[in-house]
């Protein structure tokens, strides 16, 4: 699926204004990082990606379709958008109900509902606790039972406002299989992260939003090599670039298996088919 | 005297399976920065809880053992009165506010008025807690427009307005963006410089790396690991605790398979630990 | 001029604001009686309007004093004034007439009378509620002796609906994000009204729990005789109009019962 925004314009009631247009084109099995301070824009451009807020100014296009007319009932079929608090979402008695709440309001059938909540459950390693209460578990289960009853929508494009905020390290490779199981199925994934470690190891693309307009859009690289952007942004390197960086690697090194292989390639080690001896 | 004193500490929520806290036993020194770990459901919080009175006084479940804090047994003194020795903050900033207080600085002050401190006294106490967390400029704006960050600063400035011996926070960067966990991280350096001792429960390693003195492990509500970060944060057990090494770490051991690092170096946990140890090779 | 988005309070320096709440608070009663003083007459109560208007208007209120009363009293004066107009018991000067049903003076008058009183009491008590920061009053309470728990519990809903207002947005859009459409039948309404309650409902317990336990935990109720860092300016001259206030209100109230 392709989304396309073009030329946002939107302030708030108050008189604030959240975006002083923002244009940007995303397409099939992307998955992109949201980025920026608090109070760039982010939660409010991914509220106009369903219709939840209208533009001032400029449209949002859906494979070439402005959404304008549509409901967000209907956007939502297409669109998934996961708020950062799962308590302001979670609504019903069990687990499972709770994932299938969304699947039913699309109204697919009983089957396919079926299918997808299951299956949503086990990605998120939910599954024995399908006929639990969701306010009996513990703050980062219900984290991961918001995200299990978004992807149980089975949208095209799938938005997740910090989502790994609360999750533990084992959490988050659950939501990172999950994320690779969307690009492969060509979803287009958007999220929005201050995660920097999580952005450089599951992101492809970057756009940062600073006054209510794009500062970047690009690749992880371009983002991460350039200091002054990332001052001005509010953002900070992952762990695995403020490693290569002072080690003269070039920013395009986003795993610590990546930054290792730049080490031997820069200096390529004498005992490296041998035992090595102390100096 | 120990600033906090653990025996045998096991305690188990109405509803729980198994203990959320089971046997604890330890003891901390006054001035020492420790950190709590854990995956979640660990028992992170529940023992935040315990040190800070919350159990066994205002939540049910199974207590059992001793928990002492600057000498007092938490189960048998007030709430109120332990208030006097151990300050607690929250992982979400917005519930932990008074909820009735005009000002940034008044919100301070909640705890000092509870406790009938005199005005004069109480202003000196919130102006320098103001100071420490850089909020003197927000000191007159209604805490309900802040930030997430700026609250968190407020809930941790009322606490060093109240100026217990001993903090205890509970993961509270969870809910924040980067460059204000650092000046939370940085905050609570200078408190411990001033001598408090101070409990954090916390998912960010690289930040324990670099701030705790102590590092404690906990897994199914036991005590796993126990030691300076420089091991505990390093050693291969943590992973058996359902937390991974740091960035910082892997590179290093990915250095050391590669033949890149000191043999026999122990591997580091920090930035500069990780350069410095390549640098040496 | 701004609401302060947590409750009606609109922030501001006016002498009116820097005013004791109890002294804005006894001139409430004092509007009340004094506009019934004379039951068949409206001078008083539009005396008073015009006072607590100009009041407002010092203070930098008006403009949220003057839409709240006209949103109230509109849909009554709509009401009350045919109901009277036909069929007040003391009507006897016709002023208009069509189809059998005959429009009076008397009950217009009298309508208009019982419209004005209202309006009176409602812009003394605006006065109150738009220029009194409800922490101020529970600091005011606090300092009166009151027990700290009443104070809070008389003084922190009007701190916590505007959040609750502000989450039952979020909650909307989170919900219809996930394909809820409450569309535009009230079936559809009715239908939809479970999953935006229920995480509304429980949310709030959640929250409650925890502030409960962040307030015991900073001692609030300790056994300690509070302090108070906010001071609430009060003045001899205040506590003198407030005691006038009481004794004016309760010779009216004499004079009333009396006469």
């Amino acid at each position: 699926m392709d989304i396309e925004i073009r030329d946002l314009h939107f302030s708030y009631e108050s008189g604030v204004q959240a975006l002083a247009g923002v244009s940007l084109t995303t397409g099939r099995g992307e998955t992109v990082a949201l980025v920026g301070h608090n109070g760039s824009g982010k939660s409010t451009l991914v509220k106009h990606l369903n219709g939840l807020l209208r533009p001032d100014a400029g449209e949002v296009l859906i494979d070439g379709k402005p959404t304008a007319d549509l409901r967000v009932a209907q956007i939502a079929r297409r669109v998934a958008l996961l708020f950062q608090n799962p308590d302001n979402q979670i609504c019903k008695g069990t687990v499972w109900e709770e994932t299938v709440f969304g699947p039913k309001n699309l109204g697919y059938p009983e089957e396919k509902i079926r299918d997808l909540a299951s299956d949503s459950l086990a990605a998120l390693g939910l599954t024995e606790m399908r006929d639990r209460n969701p306010h009996d578990l513990g703050f980062s289960e219900r984290k991961r039972l918001a995200i299990a009853s978004i992807l149980a929508m089975n949208t095209e494009a799938v938005v997740l406002d910090e989502p790994t905020a609360g999750l533990d390290s084992g959490e988050i490779k659950l939501l990172e299989a999950v994320l690779r199981g969307l690009r492969d199925h060509g979803r287009t994934v958007l999220v929005i992260s201050h995660d920097m470690d999580f952005v450089a190891e599951n992101m492809t693309r970057a756009i940062c939003l600073g006054q209510g307009r794009k500062q970047y859009d690009g690749g992880l690289p371009g983002l991460f090599g350039d200091p002054a952007l990332l001052k001005r942004c509010g953002l900070v390197l992952p762990q695995t670039v403020q490693v290569g960086s002072r080690l003269g690697l070039s920013p395009d090194r986003l795993t610590p298996e990546a930054v290792a292989a730049g080490l031997s390639e820069k200096r390529p080690s004498p005992s490296g088919d041998h035992p090595a001896t102390s100096p | 005297m120990p600033a906090i004193d653990i025996r045998n500490l096991s305690f188990t929520h109405p509803a729980g399976k198994r203990p959320a806290l089971d046997s604890l036993s330890l003891t901390i020194e006054p001035g020492r920065f420790t950190a709590v770990i854990g995956a979640n459901n660990a028992g992170k919080t529940t023992l935040c809880h315990a040190l800070s009175g919350v159990i066994p006084h205002l939540f049910p479940g199974t207590f059992e053992g001793r928990v002492r804090i600057c000498g007092n047994d938490i189960a048998e003194t007030p709430i109120s009165k332990l208030a006097l020795s151990v300050a607690f903050v929250m992982q979400n900033p917005e519930s932990q506010l008074s909820g009735i207080r005009f000002t940034v600085r008044d919100e301070i002050a909640f705890g000092l008025e509870n406790q009938g401190v005199d005005r004069p006294e109480m202003l000196r106490r919130v102006d320098r807690a103001l100071e420490s967390t850089g909020l003197a400029d927000l000191a007159d704006r209604s805490p309900h427009h802040l930030s997430g960050g700026q609250l968190q600063k407020v809930a941790l400035a009322a606490a060093i307005a109240v100026d217990t011996p001993v903090l205890i926070l509970d993961e509270p960067t969870t809910f924040l963006d980067p460059a204000s966990a650092t000046e939370i991280f940085a905050i609570l350096r200078r408190l411990k410089q001033n001598g408090k001792t101070i409990v954090v429960a916390e998912q960010r390693l690289d930040s324990v790396a670099l701030h705790a003195d102590r590092v404690l492990g906990l897994h199914q509500g036991r005590l796993a690991l126990d030691g300076p970060p420089e091991e505990v944060l390093v050693s291969p057990a943590l992973r058996e605790i359902g937390l991974d090494w740091t960035r910082f770490t892997r590179i290093a051991a990915l250095a050391r398979d590669k033949g890149l690092w000191q043999k026999d170096a122990p591997l580091p946990a920090t930035l500069e630990g990780t350069l410095n140890g390549l640098a040496k090779n | 001029m701004r609401a302060s988005g947590t409750t009606l309070f609109v922030e501001g320096q006016s002498r009116l604001h820097g005013c004791h709440p109890f002294s804005k608070l006894f001139f409430i009663p004092l509007t009340g009686v004094a506009a019934y003083v004379e039951p068949g007459t409206v001078q008083a109560a539009v005396f008073l309007i015009v006072l607590n208007m100009t009041l407002a208007a010092a203070a930098g209120v008006l403009p949220t004093a003057w839409k709240i009363t006209w949103r109230t009293l509109l849909p009554l004066a709509l009401f009350m004034l045919p109901i009277h107009g036909f069929l007040y018991p003391g009507n006897h000067t016709p002023l208009f007439s069509r189809q059998g049903l005959t429009l009076y003076a008397e009950g217009l008058r009298f309508a208009g009378t019982i419209l004005a009183q209202l309006a009176a009491v409602l812009s003394a008590s605006l006065l109150f509620v738009l220029t009194t920061h409800p922490a101020d009053l529970i600091a005011a309470l606090t300092k009166a002796g009151w027990p700290s728990s009443i104070a809070y519990l008389l003084g922190s809903p009007l701190l916590m609906l505007p959040a609750m207002r502000d989450r039952t947005g979020v909650i909307r859009a989170a919900q219809q994000a996930r394909g809820l459409d409450s569309g535009a039948n009230i079936l559809g309404r009715i239908r939809s009204l479970p999953p935006l309650v229920a995480p509304l409902v429980l949310g709030a317990f959640a929250e409650i729990e925890q502030r409960a336990i962040a307030l015991e935990l900073r001692g609030f109720h300790s056994s300690a005789s509070k302090t108070s860092l906010r001071r609430v300016p009060d003045s001899t001259a205040q506590r003198l109009v407030r005691r006038l206030f009481l004794v004016a209100t309760v010779f009216l109230i004499l004079y009333r019962i009396m006469i």
